[in-house]
């Protein structure tokens, strides 16, 4: 792997994490240290279990402690999930061997695998959910515990099904356990780097050409949809986005703009900032892998690492930064907006969305404000 | 047995060993530090080292570097990447480069030392830590430490100064605390040599030696002590001011050791107690109960004491009041811990 | 202070072997600290009366690292030579490898790494890192290849000298092959054989051992052949080989050989 320097995106424990630990019904074990477990901990902000392993049990294996782990949890009736660490991945330890127990979902997902991304895949496939054919509705997916907008992206997608009268499906991954075993044979994506992989995907929910694709394409399957009213909207509120954005270009230049983000939220900020804006997109950079036929008109690369960031920042000089908190810190006196976290230095209370027309609104907004501040 | 999710073996949850010994390399300003292992471990703690320099409003973006091990590295030995991760860390020219190992990596038995031991041209320092093969939090720590007091040189002579001796880094009210040490040293007429390690240079660590005294945070830090009184002959003082008595008793320690009379500023602060006795009378004959967030760190003892002598009762009806992670740091700390009380039971 | 390790296949002889040595070797007047380096922790039992000794990992288990003395894990047995077993976890599970370095870094706490000799027992596939732990710097600088004529133990006598080789690459590693010994199996032309490949990898035979019942006999009665019988042939053997373990000046860096080489050597020998 090549060196990444400082390295500025979660581990794959943490990616399987932020998917199980989202379902109620699952208690999540992170079989391994201390140290491993206090990082999800801390940012998934819901309750996490670990075995909390010391050098004895390194040695002479981890049974014993995993089944006295695993026995507390058991009057809980729960699902338990056990998502092992870089330690007792590298043991090479038979999990299912050492715990009985129905239901028992083992994610080997060290952090050594890969990125949080990989470590949420690898969860989904273990958790192996299932589609029933007469489950009416339309799944959502793209949810993740350790995306800050996946509180707001639900709130505003199932306002949209709400409005078109389409029933919600399973919500990937944020749902009660028992539904990733009945899900709808459809889906919607709020965040691409997070698909699902479960039923027939219809499309995103991510800027409004996105949008309104897809729900003429859910009208096609759900006759009695009413996605007018949806369509409709769409309409309302683009209009309502190229104004302020016109106005803005009345007076001001289009921002020049580097963007650093999980692929998905990216590309998503360069299309957008390129249609209604005209701005010119100096750097896309992604956190995780990009998809391999990628944003045509710019060059999607990967920088996962702060030297490279802090590199590139320096050398397009930008308007405008969208990132997490680490780009503000490499370059405080540029405008900024966070998209990815950590967001340090302001206080979230609210839950904001990316996906939907809220989600549009919000983002071109808070660009347009950043950019107005920050004007010379 | 609960089901609360925190563990309740206390010595499962002391802490990583590499989240310790970061928190002391990462302030040496002018240095890099070099984790060898998967980048996940090196993301975890550089995000939390970056939040924790933010609450101290700093923007620093700590000097921390990964050897970046995939799986192949797990499996056919990572020494290579470590080889390469040290030539790039030292082609940026720091004053020094500290190399800590995570548990992964400890287990599949790659040797560290040997690889750093081959690097010449920039100090390359080795910190064992290990994850939690290793040890606890302040094992990291205490190991820092000793390896950076290693880089100090032998002092020819002895300034009248003192050093501050491992300070919780982590903590939001470091700068706080050492403030109210600062200031009490300062009433025995004793000024700062060097905050050991906080916010440094690595030329700075040089000068750790010359110090007549060492004020360690804490108990936990006495194994650094008496590296320190070995090497240096500096004496030591086992911890910092803390709750009301404390703060005497350190003044009485400080000044015994270094042959000053303590007197003249005992009563002075006898008279800030005083003063501050008078301030929170309002909350005498009011009844609380402890609500910490976190564990707290050696029990609850100096905080009752202080209850104790502001006539505050504690008892399991009383009203909740928060309780510091650490007890407080002089008649300062002891002050803003009563504020806040004060909110809370007006609440 | 002399740091060898004895590495070989398993099943070929090797804890025998350490054992014997380590007897002629206390016999010749120096004092001789023996560490068995292997999960199955039987390296010292036939210094020890048959006794297994409580290993270091199963000590530290048990009652925490801290609880645990230095005497609680050196054991005297024949002739006062001082036994120490790493211990390890059982087959399938755990990390046997991570057992050894815990066991260094105790055995270094304890300071109980003194002695006139130290002979590493050790398992004979270095499978990870941790089992490498007797070569790094600062201990093993010596290490003993122990073999028979048999292809398959030839075969994993050479995978050693890579390890060996690889190490030998660091800057300040002192580590070197010192020499071959012959475990025979008294395969016809062996002792040539075995002389011929220790000299194909750089190295040259140490000693040549011949299979012989004493050594069956002598470990029924749980004890090495210097102890039980002290005039026999075989004991004279070992006396020899430790004399030229401690005569020895010839350590190299081993080149070792290809699959296909090391076959049509055998083959030269059949």
């Amino acid at each position: 792997m090549p060196e990444c320097g400082t390295p500025l995106w979660p581990c794959a424990m943490t990616g399987a994490a932020a998917c199980l630990a989202g379902f109620e019904g699952i208690s999540v074990v992170i079989h391994g240290s201390s140290g491993c477990y206090y990082y999800p901990a801390t940012l998934l902000h819901t309750p996490l279990y670990g075995t909390f392993i010391l050098e004895n049990e390194v040695i002479f294996g981890s049974g014993d402690r995993l089944r006295e782990v695993i026995g507390d949890l058991s009057g809980k009736g729960d699902r338990i999930a056990i998502i092992t660490t870089c330690v007792p991945s590298a043991l090479g330890e038979d999990i299912r061997e050492m715990v009985s127990g129905g239901g028992l979902i083992v994610v080997d997902s060290p952090g050594f695998a890969g990125d949080l991304e990989a470590g949420y895949q690898a969860a989904l496939t273990a958790l192996g959910p299932t589609v029933n054919p007469e489950q009416p509705g339309v799944n959502i997916d793209g949810i993740s515990l350790a995306d800050p907008f996946h509180e707001g992206n639900l709130q505003e997608v199932s306002r949209l099904l709400y409005r078109a009268g389409i029933p919600m499906g399973t919500v990937f991954c944020r749902d009660q356990a028992e539904k990733a075993k009945m899900a709808s044979p459809f889906t919607i994506g709020t965040n691409g780097d997070f698909r699902s992989g479960v039923g027939t995907y219809l499309g995103g929910t991510l800027g409004i050409p996105a949008l309104r694709i897809t729900f003429e394409r859910l009208a096609e399957i759900f006759d009695h949809a009413d996605t007018d009213q949806v369509l409709k909207e769409l309409d309302l509120q683009e209009e309502r986005l190229i104004r302020a954005s016109d106005k803005f270009l009345q007076r001001y230049e289009p921002p020049c703009v580097t963007i650093f983000a999980g692929a998905a939220y990216a590309l998503f900020a360069a299309d957008t900032l390129k249609r209604y804006l005209d701005a010119e997109i100096l750097v896309v950079g992604t956190r995780n892998d990009p998809p391999e036929k990628s944003g045509g008109q710019y060059k999607v690369e990967k920088l996962a690492g702060l030297e490279e960031v802090g590199r590139r920042i320096a050398e397009s000089d930008p308007d405008l930064v969208i990132g997490s908190s680490f780009e503000r810190s490499l370059c405080p006196d540029r405008a900024f907006i966070g998209i990815i976290p950590p967001f340090r230095g302001q206080v979230r209370l609210a839950h904001y969305p990316l996906a939907g027309t809220s989600g549009s609104l919000y983002f071109v907004e808070t660009v347009l404000n950043a950019c107005m501040d920050r004007a010379p | 047995m609960s089901l609360n999710h925190l563990p309740a073996s206390s010595c499962r949850t002391d802490g990583c060993t590499l989240t310790g010994a970061l928190s002391v390399t990462t302030q040496v300003r002018d240095a890099i530090t070099v984790v060898h292992g998967p980048p996940g471990c090196t993301h975890h703690n550089f995000s939390l080292l970056h939040a924790t320099s933010l609450d101290h409003d700093r923007v620093v973006l700590p000097p921390l570097i990964s050897s970046g091990l995939s799986e192949t590295e797990i499996i056919f030995g990572g020494e290579g990447a470590l080889d390469r991760t040290l030539d790039r860390a030292i082609s940026r020219h720091p004053a020094a480069v500290f190399v800590l190992s995570t548990c992964i990596v400890e287990t599949i038995g790659d040797d560290v030392a040997a690889v750093c031991n081959a690097k010449t041209g920039v100090p390359v320092i080795v910190i064992p830590t290990a994850g939690f093969l290793g040890g606890s939090f302040q094992t990291g720590v205490n190991n820092a430490l000793v390896a950076l007091a290693g880089m100090a040189e032998p002092s020819p002579g002895r300034n009248e100064q003192v050093n501050i001796i491992g300070e919780k880094n982590l903590e939001y009210e470091v700068d706080e605390n050492f403030a109210e040490v600062a200031r009490l040293l300062s009433l025995l007429g004793l000024s700062i040599n060097t905050r050991f390690v906080h916010n440094l240079t690595a030329g700075q660590i040089g000068s750790v030696g010359a110090a007549r005294l060492n004020v360690l945070r804490d108990p936990s830090l006495v194994p650094v002590g008496e590296y320190l009184k070995e090497h240096f002959k500096t004496p030591y003082v086992s911890g910092f001011p803390v709750g009301l008595s404390g703060t005497i008793t350190f003044l009485e320690s400080v000044g015994s050791a270094c042959g000053i009379d303590p007197r003249p500023a005992i009563e002075e602060e006898h008279g800030f107690e005083q003063e501050t006795l008078d301030d929170f009378a309002d909350i005498a004959g009011l009844e609380v109960s402890f609500s910490p967030l976190f564990p707290v760190q050696d029990g609850d003892g100096v905080v009752r004491d202080i209850a104790h002598a502001f006539r505050v009762g504690v008892i399991p009806s009383g009203k909740p009041v928060p309780v510091p992670v650490t007890p407080p740091v002089g008649i300062t700390g002891v002050r803003r811990m009563l504020h806040r009380w004060r909110r809370a039971i007006h609440a | 202070m002399k740091q060898i390790a004895l590495y070989g296949k398993g099943g070929i002889g090797k804890s025998t072997t350490s054992a014997n040595l380590s007897a002629a070797l206390s016999l010749s007047g120096y004092n001789v600290l023996q560490i068995g380096c292997d999960p199955k922790r039987d390296s010292t039992r036939m210094l020890m009366q048959g006794r297994l000794i409580p290993t270091v990992m199963d000590l530290v288990r048990e009652r925490g690292a801290t609880a645990v003395t230095p005497e609680d894990v050196v054991y005297t047995g024949f002739n006062g030579i001082r036994c120490v077993e790493a211990g390890g976890p059982e087959p399938g599970v755990g990390c046997a490898g991570r057992g050894i370095i815990a066991t260094f870094q105790l055995l270094e706490k304890f300071g109980t790494l003194t002695g006139d000799v130290i002979v590493y027992d050790v398992l004979g596939d270095v499978v990870c890192g941790g089992f490498a732990m007797p070569m790094r710097e600062g201990y093993a600088q010596e290490v003993y290849l122990v073999t028979s004529g048999e292809l398959m133990s030839l075969y994993a006598a050479n995978n050693i000298c890579k390890a060996i080789q690889r190490l030998s690459t660091r800057p300040r590693s002192k580590c070197r092959l010192a020499g071959v010994i012959c475990n025979a199996k008294n395969l016809p032309r062996e002792e040539e054989l075995v002389a011929e490949f220790a000299r194909r990898v750089n190295s040259h035979l140490t000693e040549y051992i011949p299979r012989d019942r004493t050594v069956q006999l002598a470990e029924l009665d749980r004890k090495t052949v210097l102890e039980y019988d002290p005039s026999s042939e075989q004991a004279q053997k070992y006396r020899d080989l430790a004399a030229r373990v401690m005569e020895n000046t010839r350590f190299t860096i081993p080149i070792p050989l290809e699959i296909d080489e090391l076959e049509s050597l055998a083959r030269q020998f059949v």
